[in-house]
C-alpha cells in the first residue's frame, strides 16, 4: 500500500514557474522513487517531466499542489516544499 | 495564438549540422542571424549567455527537445528559432536522450513596445505545449523545408 501524500506551496521566485524551476523539481523528484502529480489553476501534470510542468505557467504568488505517492512520498513533497519556499534559490 | 509568426523560416533549420551542443548554439545564432531576426552585433553576447545557460543547467527538456533561452540586454523583440537535428546530440537533458528539437528563444531584458514579459511565459507555455505533443514531435522530424517546419508550428496553434 503506497502513501498519498498532498500539499500546497505558493510560488515565492518573481519569475513564477518557469524552465529553470521547472527542472529543479523534475530533478529532485527523479531522485524519488514515489510518482509525482502537480497542479495550479485546475491542471493537473506530471511531476517528472520538465515540458509538462512548464505548461502549468504558474506565476509568483500563486499556488501549487504537490501529490506524491509511494513509499517515499513524504520526504518527497518536504524536499519540493522547502525547494519552492527557498524560491528555488533564484535571486531576481 | 499567433506565437508561431515570431518564427521566421529562414532563422530556422530542418538540418542542423553541428555534432556538439555548443557548437549546435553557435550554428543556432548564425542562422538566427542570417535568418534576419537578430542583429549581428547581437551574435557574440546571445553565444555566450546560451553557453552560460547551459552551464548552469542543460536545457534539455527530455522527449528528445531542448529549449535553450536566456535574456539579452538591447533586444527590443524577440528572435527565436525551431531546429531540427536528424541525428541527434547529445545536450544532458534530464532523459539522458538526445536531442532532435531545438526552441532557441533570446528575448529583451527589458520589457517594451515590442516585448511584454508576461506574454513570455505564456509563449514557453505554448511551446511547451507543441514538445510535449508526440505528434509534433514526429511530424517535425519529416518535415523536408523551413516553411513546412513553421507551417507545422502554425498548424498546431489551431488546436
Amino acid at each position: 500500500m503506497s502513501d498519498e501524500i498532498v500539499r500546497k506551496v505558493r510560488i515565492r521566485n518573481a519569475a513564477g514557474l518557469h524552465a529553470r524551476p521547472c527542472h529543479a523539481i523534475v530533478t529532485t523528484a527523479r531522485e524519488f522513487e514515489s510518482e509525482l502529480f502537480v497542479s495550479a489553476d485546475g491542471s493537473e501534470v506530471n511531476g517528472k517531466s520538465i515540458l509538462e510542468l512548464m505548461t502549468l505557467c504558474a506565476p509568483c504568488e500563486s499556488w501549487i499542489s504537490f501529490r506524491a505517492a509511494g513509499k517515499d512520498a513524504e520526504v518527497l513533497v518536504a524536499r519540493l516544499a522547502a525547494l519552492v519556499e527557498a524560491g528555488f534559490h533564484e535571486s531576481d | 495564438m499567433n506565437f508561431w509568426k515570431q518564427f521566421r523560416p529562414k532563422a530556422c533549420s530542418v538540418k542542423l549540422k553541428a555534432a556538439k551542443k555548443e557548437d549546435a548554439l553557435a550554428e543556432l545564432v548564425l542562422n538566427l542571424v542570417e535568418g534576419g531576426a537578430l542583429d549581428a552585433p547581437h551574435q557574440k553576447p546571445a553565444l555566450e549567455a546560451l553557453l552560460e545557460r547551459e552551464r548552469s543547467g542543460s536545457t534539455g527538456v527530455g522527449m528528445n527537445v531542448a529549449i535553450p533561452h536566456v535574456k539579452l540586454e538591447g533586444l527590443v523583440r524577440t528572435a527565436c528559432s525551431v531546429s531540427i537535428h536528424p541525428q541527434g546530440l547529445e545536450w544532458q537533458a534530464i532523459d539522458g536522450g538526445p536531442v532532435h528539437i531545438v526552441f532557441t528563444v533570446l528575448r529583451p531584458a527589458k520589457g517594451g513596445a515590442q516585448h511584454d514579459p508576461d506574454q513570455h511565459l505564456e509563449m514557453m507555455r505554448w511551446v511547451a505545449r507543441l514538445a510535449r505533443d508526440a505528434d509534433f514531435r514526429r511530424f517535425a522530424l519529416g518535415v523536408k523545408t523551413k516553411t513546412e517546419l513553421v507551417d507545422l508550428l502554425k498548424e498546431k496553434s489551431a488546436v
